[in-house]
């Protein structure tokens, strides 16, 4: 079948993505902790930072370039592993898309270094950042077009040498991470080439501020999925040869996925709920399209806990939740990932809550939104990603995952949900007293309002920076790992002792898989209408309605 | 599916054929993802209380 | 597709729990009026000081009990930085900004909404109950961000 040697070169390939991704978490979780030390009036940064300097480079470090590095170095060593090795031309290409994403990440970190670039990772005109901002942010995402690509010709080639076979759900999934990835990203490279890039040089005076905003958010929401998807590729596929079961079903995993790609973009209102320019019909047909994106992780969930079940059945587990007890706790390559599924059912209910048209004005903008995808991405995804980690990267590297350093992961999980669970609780309630996001150590001139804050145990901003400290701990030491993985720990002497790459087997009893499921000019046809009725009426009234834009201004 | 020859942290896993739906008991799932609902609601309708409170 | 009969059980709770959702907001919206803050009126970002309502911004008496608040949002602060209305009176705040991206939110009220420059966002609220309320951004606008505030007062 496929080739069941790994293929050295796209180990290097992958182990240079992850590493950018954890040299990102280094200077990013170390912005962070200040962050939190700041606004829990426990520290006054020197005058030489800003605190809006150290929330953007946090923001575009963690969610941006982590999240999209760790993705590119796990999708290329997935489909390495399930569809064979790539082509040197496939290869060629994923290095190509590396350093144009690596040169663009650091034009855009030195201009935030600089100061130059305040104005956080959503670049809300009329702020004006440097130029050479903007140009970095998009050699990302050019790069990610590239790298994108190289998966993309490589999961085509495995179809056209297995025709008429199911491709294997890894090369699947990721295949419907790229396209959702290339189709989302359009929108904010368009408001980047063709708005941002020429009035930041100032070819053009002015900006259109609500169709930046819009394009941005186009991208901004599907952004969170492209975050998620990888994360469930692991929840479907690897988790259950874990926890030594089977894929619970192949066609359902499947059909999730295409509904993400369907729902995931037709969405970008509702971040813009309480913003000024958009009708209010538009912004409910985008909330009802949100509330559509909610079934496919609806139906993961039991997808989960039925793949946990009958695994645990399968192993003698009675009675109604017997099966809970079997499984593998003090294995960190589950239970890493299940913390973060433990946090996504208040991170996802959290979600729906956001999303609900005029109930958004509660929390629109404050603290809670902090909490929310500290919950979402910050956790659920992370974690996983963190618990990938300590099996990636010795499979790449051809390492062991010893006991010592599983033991040192479990301990990492544990630091990381207690911190989260302290920062994210306390920034959930303090949101839904008004707490604002995004801003530095204030109590409004001692405003009784504002030091409210203060008050209590949960609601208070120094629960934020004591659960902040624990994760950034947390974190320092997940890094610490990454590296000691990378480069220390023990060689596997031969192949009983490799660290294995998890590919769950579908369960016997499993359906076939209908094939209308691969086919993707049909869901990239559908998902294309449905943006287009989502966005065409409410855009082409941004521009011809549009007021007189804004020059640029610069205010930090 | 190709795998690696040997899996240090491979489980025995029953072999035997399972009749699809009746031998498969999900019966825990099915309250867990009930639980899982009823803290979407509980959730909804707190903020949702809070907004209409404060209209 | 197969799906499990208890899946089929789960999904077809979870979304008539969604409808129902969605059903509830959309009546309390478009048959309530408590739609989220959604200003359509345009104008130059420029030439904001020059433009009626804002060339003189303030609280303005609609009739009896109701009371129109022009503001102008910029980095740092809104124009006047404060305002006093009598107890019991509705309010409507009609905001634009002079420069960037800001907000204005009453913090323990439902009034929370983006001020884009070029539009006037508006929203409205009865205060019934006196004292001082904060009024903050609560969007990123620059160095001085957190410091961007004005009050209300209601007696």
């Amino acid at each position: 079948m496929n080739s069941v040697v790994k293929s050295p070169k796209d180990s290097k390939l992958s182990m240079s993505y992850l590493t950018v991704g954890f040299i990102a978490v280094f200077i990013g979780a170390i912005c962070g902790l200040l962050q939190g030390l700041v606004r829990g009036g426990v520290i006054e940064l020197p005058s030489f930072i800003n605190y809006y300097q150290l929330l953007t480079a946090h923001g575009v470090l963690l969610a941006l370039v982590f999240t999209t590095y760790f993705i590119y170095g796990l999708l290329f060593a997935g489909v390495s592993k399930t569809m064979g090795a790539l082509s040197d031309k496939a290869r060629s290409i994923g290095w190509i898309g590396f350093w144009v994403m690596t040169i663009g990440t650091i034009c855009s970190t030195i201009m935030i270094i600089l100061g130059e670039a305040s104005v956080l990772y959503t670049f809300y005109a009329p702020l004006k950042a440097h130029p050479l901002y903007y140009i970095g942010l998009a050699l990302v995402v050019v790069g990610s077009w590239i790298g994108g690509a190289a998966m993309l010709m490589h999961y085509s080639g495995w179809r056209k040498k297995n025709s008429g076979k199911l491709s294997p759900l890894f090369g699947y999934m990721t295949t419907a991470t790229i396209i959702l990835w290339i189709v989302c990203t359009i929108g904010v490279a368009i408001s980047v080439l063709f708005q941002f890039i020429p009035w930041s040089f100032g070819w053009a005076d002015r900006i259109n501020v609500l169709l930046s905003r819009t394009l941005f958010w186009y991208f901004g929401h599907p952004l969170v999925y492209f975050w998620l998807l990888p994360a469930y590729i692991i929840w479907y596929v690897c988790i259950p040869k874990i926890i030594g079961g089977k894929v619970f079903s192949d066609s359902l995993a499947r059909l999730s996925f295409v509904l993400f790609i369907l729902f995931s973009i037709p969405v970008g209102f509702h971040h813009q709920l309480t913003e000024s320019g958009i009708p209010e019909g538009w912004k409910f047909l985008q909330v009802v399209l949100t509330f559509m994106v909610i079934t496919p992780s609806l139906m993961t969930a039991f997808s989960l806990f039925a793949t946990f079940e009958t695994t645990g059945r399968e192993k003698g587990a009675r009675g109604l939740f017997g099966w809970l007890k079997k499984l593998p706790y003090n294995d960190v390559r589950f239970f890493a990932p299940f913390m973060g599924m433990l946090f996504f059912i208040p991170g996802g209910a959290g979600g729906i809550v956001n999303a609900s048209h005029q109930m958004n004005t509660v929390i629109h903008n404050t603290l809670w939104v902090v909490g929310h995808f500290h919950i979402t991405v910050g956790t659920p995804v992370v974690l996983t990603f963190f618990g990938v980690t300590y099996w990636l990267v010795p499979y790449l590297t051809g390492r062991k995952l010893t006991p010592a350093l599983n033991r040192a992961g479990m301990i990492q999980t544990i630091l990381w949900s207690v911190g989260m669970f302290f920062m994210s609780t306390a920034m959930h309630i303090l949101g839904l007293f008004g707490a604002p996001r995004r801003t530095a150590y204030s109590t409004y001139q001692d405003n009784p309002t504002a030091l409210e804050w203060f008050h209590g145990f949960f609601a208070h901003y120094t629960t934020v920076a004591l659960g902040g400290t624990i994760l950034f701990i947390a974190a320092m030491m997940m890094v610490y790992l990454f590296f000691h993985l990378a480069f220390f720990a023990p060689k596997a002497e031969n192949d009983i002792e490799a660290t294995e790459f998890p590919i769950g087997e579908v369960a016997e009893h499993a359906y076939t898989t209908p094939r209308i499921l691969e086919n993707w000019k049909v869901w990239i046809g559908i998902v294309v209408v449905l943006i287009l009725i989502a966005y065409t009426i409410p855009v082409t009234d941004m521009i011809t309605h549009a007021p007189a834009g804004s020059p640029p201004i610069r205010t930090w | 599916m190709a795998q690696l020859p040997h899996q240090p942290n491979r489980r025995p896993v029953a072999n035997k054929k399972i009749n699809p739906e009746e031998n498969q008991n999900l019966k825990g799932t099915l309250v867990a993802v009930f639980t899982v609902g009823f803290i979407i609601i509980a959730m909804w309708v707190s903020v949702y209380s809070l907004f209409l409170s404060r209209v | 597709m197969h799906f499990h009969r208890y899946e089929k059980y789960w999904l077809i709770f979870g979304l008539c729990t969604l409808v129902v959702f969605l059903t509830i907001v959309g009546v309390n919206a478009f048959s309530g009026g408590h739609q989220p803050p959604t200003g359509m009126m345009t104008l130059d970002p420029t030439k904001v000081d020059q433009t009626p309502p804002f060339d003189q911004p303030g609280l303005k008496k609609v009739d009896d009990n109701t009371y129109e608040a022009n503001l102008i949002a910029m980095a740092f602060g809104y124009n006047p930085s404060k305002i006093e209305v009598p107890v019991g009176a509705k309010v409507i705040f009609n905001v634009t900004s002079k420069d960037v991206v800001h907000s204005f939110t009453i913090p323990g009220t439902n009034v929370n909404m983006m001020i884009t420059p070029g539009h006037v966002n508006t929203s409205e609220f009865s205060f019934d109950k006196p004292g001082s309320y904060l009024v903050l951004c609560n969007e990123y606008c620059g160095s001085g961000h957190h410091m961007m505030q004005m009050t209300i007062e209601v007696k």
